[in-house]
């Protein structure tokens, strides 16, 4: 920066709303503008997210309440959900994650065919990963007949599990177009930012699913515990939840 | 040349200030007694429905509670409005004035003052609040309870099914009016298969609602007889101003009594003015009605009593009308019972009730004019043997609150009353 | 400023501003954004007052059968949608746009496009909101649609699509332009402006944002369980289904309660700004003062259930939210004394935002505190879903978010439009409101201590509630009448008003520093501060007393300064430097890039508009017949596409 006060400032930087100008503008904090766009997004994503998982927890175990009454449906949990199967889809895209970080590390010093090949095998593991999603809701529709209004468990179950979907297909369209933003020779080192930022939000997503993979999938459906665990359930009892 | 003081204030101008805010004071104070004196009936005391004219003990606690915030609210209501007042008028900017005042950035001794202080005025408040919500509780507890009743929040009336001692009261049904008996614990389980209603007599109790899918529980012992008004709280769809109800507390004796009656069903009254002599004959006009109502000890009393969780359902059953002809309002509080009145309710329901479901099914020229007649005879002369109890104690001079002036529609022209239907 | 600032050139306004309908269409200046929001947003109040006055002539005298139940229900699920969504959000939302860019010394927002995109996509919100007037199916399940009263079975038509959509739509621009507000706030800072020398307004705003990014996705799940259960059949508050309608009231209000103070923070700002000026005093505490804000924020996030003290949850749940209720009293509390200390010993100027202020100051304290007497749950059992609620709310949203917002509209006129508005006719306005609003408001504590419940579209005579109804109705008609002065001010000031000079208010804060109005740029150079409150400190200088302003960081993170020495500028130096900033040379005109005009936000707002109708119209005709699908959603989605697209690949300018 220039030693005359008066020439900096009449510039005005970033400050003009120049914020694509360059890919450092200058910023009070120090943090990129969309990096911290995407930091408050992901940070209302947290909530997002919290109230659908909230939403979940307090219907855990209401199908199998309703069918122990009689007056509900199947299928249940345990008898639709395939633990190992979503295991392996659950360690692809935590792999993906990997591969984000290496894409990022390549297009930080410059490796343009690291850029690509990383990026690539993000979206691809994401891909595998949605893939896996598809045919295990196909297969607990068909074969299972769990539809989206069967019981509760399939209400709560495809709304979790499918907004998770849909943020991890928002990434793959993202990681999609920075690979096509590098083909066409647009995503050099100066530009490292947008990898990273997209990086956040795919980061993000994969911590989501390591919480949600836990909650709907691992932690075994007792028959008389609905919630989670004791702490859970108080909670969900002094809410009225329960 | 004016007077100054040390700092150089001009003298006059504040003495001029001071009488200003005396004559100030005066007059808020003056108008402060006169308020306090007009205040319980300007506030509404009289009202039928008032909050701050306690009938029992839950009530009253609640007014006790209600009255220490009251106060306590009034203290930093005066303090405050009474420092801005005085700020406003004593430091004025004079238009001749130019120098600036001192620059105080901040204090932190009363900074923390008046961060503490308002924490002092809260614990006074919350910890009788905890007091209290605990009481209330144990209040509202089955156990050892003397009567327990379930209410049914249905739209727009309301369904009462009396549970416990069930070898006493067990089995009876009635809507809009529950008698219970003073001095008495009872505990109201609360329940709604549609949407949410609240149940709310003021002079007896806060309000408690009722949730589709949980029962919730309101209790209280109302030591004076006499007839309490109450209301939906909870916005309930359209005709949710007109789902009110009535609590006849009276004393064991005429409750034991009414309980009897209710038990023997119509006298045989009922059964000449309707013209079938029988009392276990309603009229024949009735038969479209009991699709929805039930008339105890008629052959019509196997209508659904409405407690399905199915909409449809849920929507059509209507109240149960043995004893009807005691009831003081018709359409949970919407109108006197009158036979002008009632006949109005069956040629057009929905024209006096907003959204009434009754009106699926009885629309204008579904009944004719002889028909209403008989009906109007009838369902007025549904009262037991030697007459409905009389109105006592509190409130027992008050005309219910209805509407007096809602469109009623006018007496069919013969001709259009025969066509069936719409 | 006019003092300072006499040498040298001044050329302005060096570019005139576009002018014509699609300069607006196209604008990305958060000014003419800020303008934009302000004026619809005004449009929208006319018509939830008109809504109101309809309610309250319904209730005027007993058993009246001017509107039936169906519309009244109606007027109030609108007024209250209105009012909340349509009116003080986007008029908070206005000055946001407005001054937070010219308080904290920058040129615009962070995102300006994104910003056009937030106002596009409110005016979206809006119109489907009310557009449901014209098809017939106007919402009427109350502002906070409580399940299941919303769900097919009791609501079969398509009024509640039209608030659950309209919601929705609402809820993106308030996401999108509060995280532009935050990234803004954080990064844009000229040089000098210190987190800690954020003007309160400023700091409200961010505040005020990062709520709105926290709570509200809290209603977007609750909208969109809704929208499953009535468009795709789920139950999710469903009791048959397994489903609990409790669930919808701890979403809602999990966004529900955080959002009032979405709404009377930024008043709150407003006032702390407005207060130190005419009482020529540096505002009372200014740390304490924003982190009470912050504090009033966290901790309305923990509070939510005292809406649903009567729903049964139980006696420890209800204690421990009376509590947490009641804490926030203190540090609101501390406001308002911090308040009365700016003002103690001040000297006092009594214009009319002052007026205003000062009557927030004094009417939101009485919402305050009967906002306590609701906290003590005991005590709730009789005020909820009473009138004596009503009267809260209206104390705290109109005696303090409409009184502060109504100070900002007389306070910052002269900046936006560069003519004042009559003072005259500005307390004549006040006096009128104030008594208005009083006589509106007050006697529905009577008549909620009667026992009257909210929404009900009448009552019979018996009921003793009939003096006091009509007692407010005349107010509302007071209230109404006071606004019509305003806008006859307005009009007034527009036409034959006095020119407004840059600083007419002697005012301390870096808005103040441009021309009036300011030239699209804001600033022909970034202005560089050493103080809180920089055009007092340049003009009247420091006091020894408060060390701790003279120590300064210049050196901002990523910007370092080089060799500016502001912090040992005498007052004069640093006005004259700062000269430069008002009086621009063409030559410092010339190297400002301004971000270009885009049409690209527009056409995103409006894929969006037409998706959400596709989902709201039943015409056989726009729907597939195979997929039954309503063809104007994925219309509506390839318009909205097209947008991003070329929003992506428009360069920024
Ligand atoms: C601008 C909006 C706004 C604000 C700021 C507030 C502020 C507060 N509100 Fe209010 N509230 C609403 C808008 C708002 N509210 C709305 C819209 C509803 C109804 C929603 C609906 O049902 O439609 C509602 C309803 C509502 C309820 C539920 C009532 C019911 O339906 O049963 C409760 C219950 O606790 C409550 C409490 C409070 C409290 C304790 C505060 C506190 O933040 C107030 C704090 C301020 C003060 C206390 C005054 C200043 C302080 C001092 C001078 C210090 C000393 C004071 C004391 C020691 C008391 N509010
Ligand atoms: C910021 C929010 C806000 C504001 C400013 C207002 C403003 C007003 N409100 Fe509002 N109100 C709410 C938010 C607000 N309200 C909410 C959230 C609810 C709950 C809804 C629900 O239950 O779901 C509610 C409910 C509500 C009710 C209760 C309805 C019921 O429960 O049955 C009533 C009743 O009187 C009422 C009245 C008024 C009046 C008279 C005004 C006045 O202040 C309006 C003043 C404005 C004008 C008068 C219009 C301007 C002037 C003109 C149009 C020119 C023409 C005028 C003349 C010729 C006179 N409101
Ligand atoms: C479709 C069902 C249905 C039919 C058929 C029906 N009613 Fe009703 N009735 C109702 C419902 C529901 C209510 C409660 C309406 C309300 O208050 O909102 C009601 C209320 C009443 C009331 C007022 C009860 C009270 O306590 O306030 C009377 C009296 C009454 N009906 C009489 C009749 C008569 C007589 C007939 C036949 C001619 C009849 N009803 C047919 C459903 C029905
Ligand atoms: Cu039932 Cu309101
Ligand atoms: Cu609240």
């Amino acid at each position: 920066m220039s030693t005359a006060v008066a020439t900096a400032e009449a510039h005005g930087g970033g400050h003009g709303g120049g914020a694509e100008h360059s890919p450092h503008p200058p910023t009070s904090t120090g943090i990129d503008h969309r990096k911290l766009l995407m930091w408050g997004f992901l940070a209302s994503d947290c909530m997002f997210f919290g109230s659908l998982i909230a939403t979940y927890l307090i219907y855990r175990g209401r199908a199998e309440e309703l069918v122990a009454a009689g007056q509900g449906s199947g299928p249940l949990p345990h008898e639709v959900l395939d633990i190992p199967y979503t295991s392996v889809s659950a360690f692809v895209l935590l792999m993906s994650s990997l591969t984000m970080v290496l894409a990022l590390a390549a297009v930080q010093r410059g490796d343009v065919r690291g850029t690509r090949i990383w990026l690539f095998a993000t979206a691809t593991l994401g891909s595998i990963f949605l893939g896996g999603q598809y045919f295990e809701f196909t297969s607990f529709y068909k074969e299972d007949g769990l539809g989206l209004t069967t019981n509760m468990f399939g209400t709560s179950f495809y709304t979790l599990t499918g907004f998770h979907g849909a943020h991890v297909t928002i990434g793959v369209i993202m990681l999609l177009s920075l690979l096509w933003v590098s083909l066409r020779g647009g995503l050099r080192q100066e530009q490292a930012i947008n990898v990273e930022i997209i990086g956040l939000y795919w980061h993000f997503v994969d911590i989501v699913w390591i919480v949600i993979f836990t909650l709907v999938y691992l932690i075994p459906y007792d028959d008389d515990i609905s919630t989670i665990s004791e702490g859970a359930e108080h909670a969900a009892r002094l809410l009225g939840l329960s | 040349m004016v007077e100054r003081d040390r700092r150089g204030n001009d003298l006059r101008a504040r003495h001029r200030r001071i009488i200003m805010l005396l004559r100030a004071g005066t007059l808020l104070s003056l108008l402060l007694m006169a308020g306090a004196a007009i205040l319980p009936r300007a506030v509404g005391a009289e009202s039928p429905y008032s909050t701050i004219s306690p009938r029992t003990e839950v009530a009253s606690d609640i007014q006790f509670l209600y009255k220490l915030i009251f106060w306590m609210a009034l203290v930093v209501f005066v303090g405050v409005q009474a420092g801005l007042v005085y700020t406003v008028l004593r430091f004025r900017r004079r238009s001749e004035q130019e120098e600036r005042p001192e620059q105080v950035h901040g204090n932190k001794t009363l900074e923390i003052a008046w961060t503490i202080l308002p924490a002092i005025v809260l614990l006074v408040i919350f910890i009788p609040t905890v007091q209290t919500l605990f009481k209330f509780d144990a209040e509202a507890q089955e156990a050892d309870a003397d009567y327990v009743i379930d209410v049914y929040g249905k739209q727009w009336w309301w369904e009462v099914h009396y549970a416990e001692p069930s070898d006493q009261v067990g089995g009876i049904i009635t809507a809009n009016e529950i008698y219970i008996p003073a001095g008495k614990r009872v505990v109201f389980r609360l329940y709604s298969n549609n949407v949410i209603h609240s149940f709310w007599v003021p002079q007896l109790s806060g309000k408690m609602d009722l949730i589709p899918g949980h029962v919730n529980r309101l209790g209280f012992t109302a030591d004076k007889p006499g007839v309490y008004y109450g209301e939906c709280a909870e916005f309930c769809g359209d005709s949710h101003a007109w789902m009110r109800f009535i609590v006849h507390v009276q004393p064991q004796e005429q409750f034991d009594a009414w309980v009897n009656a209710w038990k023997a069903g119509p006298s045989q009254a009922a059964a000449d003015a309707a013209g079938t002599g029988d009392v276990a004959q309603a009229p024949d006009a009735f038969a479209v009605c009991a699709a929805c109502h039930r008339i105890n000890g008629t052959q019509f009393n196997t209508a659904a009593v409405g407690l399905e969780q199915t909409p449809d359902i849920s929507k059509i059953a209507g109240p149960n009308l043995t004893l009807f002809g005691c009831r003081a309002t018709i359409g949970a509080g919407l109108l006197r019972n009158t036979p002008e009145n009632l006949a109005s309710w069956l040629r057009d329901p929905g024209a006096i009730k907003p959204g009434n479901h009754m009106a699926t099914a009885i629309k204008p020229g579904t009944l004719t004019e002889d028909q209403i007649q008989t009906l109007v005879n009838y369902l007025q002369a549904l009262q037991p043997d030697g007459g409905c109890p009389e109105p006592t104690g509190e409130n027992a001079d008050l005309e219910p609150p209805t509407a007096d002036d809602v469109n009623i529609p006018p007496a069919q022209p013969a001709e259009s009353a025969a066509s069936e239907g719409e | 400023m006019a003092t300072i600032a006499q040498p040298q050139t001044l050329t302005r306004p060096v570019a005139a501003p576009a002018t014509g309908l699609w300069s607006w269409l196209t604008t990305v200046d958060h000014k003419r954004i800020g303008i934009l929001y302000g004026t619809t947003a005004f449009l929208f109040f006319l018509i939830g007052g008109l809504e109101a006055l309809l309610i309250r002539l319904q209730l005027a005298v007993p058993d009246n059968d001017l509107v039936g139940a169906q519309t009244y229900n109606e007027l109030f699920t609108m007024h209250g949608t209105t009012m909340i969504f349509l009116v003080v959000m986007p008029l908070n939302a206005a000055f946001f746009n407005y001054l937070v860019p010219l308080q904290i010394g920058a040129r615009d927002v962070a995102f300006p496009r994104l910003n056009a995109f937030s106002y596009w996509t409110f005016l979206a919100g809006a119109i489907i909101l009310n557009l449901s007037w014209f098809f017939a199916t106007v919402p009427n399940q109350g502002w906070y649609g409580y399940a299941p009263l919303t769900e097919n079975a009791w609501n079969p038509t398509r009024a509640v699509d039209f608030w659950m959509i309209g919601l929705q739509v609402l809820g993106v621009s308030s996401m999108a332009s509060s995280l532009n507000f935050i990234v803004t706030i954080f990064n844009m800072r000229a040089p000098g402006v210190t987190m800690m020398r954020v003007p309160v307004f400023s700091w409200a705003t961010l505040i005020v944002s990062i709520l709105i990014v926290m709570a509200f996705p809290a209603v977007t799940v609750a909208l969109i369980l809704l929208s499953f259960d009535r468009y795709a059949g789920t139950g999710f508050y469903e009791v048959a289904a397994g489903g609990d309608p409790l669930l919808w009231q701890h979403l809602f209000w999990v966004f529900g309660h955080p959002e009032v103070y979405i709404l009377i923070l930024p008043a709150f700002g407003i006032v702390s700004e407005i207060v130190p000026v005419f009482s020529r005093k540096p505002l009372f505490g200014y740390a304490v003062m924003v982190y009470a804000l912050g504090a009033i924020a966290f901790l309305g996030f923990g509070v939510w259930a005292h809406h649903m003290f009567t729903t049964g949850l139980g006696p420890t749940a209800n204690s421990i939210f009376a509590g947490a209720t009641m804490l926030i009293a203190i540090p609101t509390g501390v406001k308002i004394f911090n308040w009365l200390g700016t003002m103690f010993r001040g000297s006092l100027k009594f214009t009319t935002p002052m007026l205003f202020a000062v009557g927030l100051i004094s009417q939101f304290t009485i919402g305050g505190i009967s906002g306590v007497m609701h906290s003590s749950a005991p005590v709730n059992t009789h005020h909820n879903d009473s009138y004596f609620v009503v009267a809260h709310f209206h104390y705290v949203l109109f005696g303090g978010s409409m009184f502060g917002l109504l100070a900002a509209m007389y306070y910052w006129f002269p900046k936006i439009f560069g003519k004042m508005l009559d003072d005259r006719l500005g307390k004549w306005n006040f006096w009128l409101t104030f008594i208005g609003f009083n006589m509106t408001f007050f006697p529905m504590h009577f008549l909620g201590l009667a026992g009257m419940p909210r929404r009900y579209y009448t009552y019979g005579e018996e009921s003793g509630w009939t003096a006091w109804n009509l007692v407010s109705t005349i107010g509302a008609f007071v209230l109404g009448f006071s606004i019509l002065v305003f806008m006859y001010n307005v009009w007034k000031s527009l036409r034959h008003g006095e020119q407004a000079p840059d600083n007419p208010w002697d005012a301390a804060t870096l808005e103040w520093a441009t021309s009036s109005p300011p030239p699209p740029y804001n600033f022909a150079r970034i202005p560089v501060i050493s103080h809180r409150d920089p055009l007092w400190w340049e003009k009247y200088g420091g006091h020894e007393d408060h060390a701790q302003e003279e120590e300064v960081a210049i050196e901002v993170a990523g910007r370092r300064m080089g060799s500016v020495h502001a912090p040992d500028e005498a007052p004069e130096a640093q006005a004259m430097r700062r000269t430069a900033v008002v009086s621009p040379t063409k030559e410092d005109v010339e190297h400002i890039h301004m971000p270009n005009p885009s049409y690209y936000p527009l056409i995103v707002s409006i894929g969006l508009f037409v998706a959400a109708m596709g989902l709201l119209i039943d015409n056989p005709v726009l729907t597939i017949g195979l997929l039954h699908l309503p063809i104007l959603v994925p219309i509506g989605v390839a318009i909205t596409l097209l947008g991003c697209y070329g929003w992506a690949f428009e360069p920024a300018g």
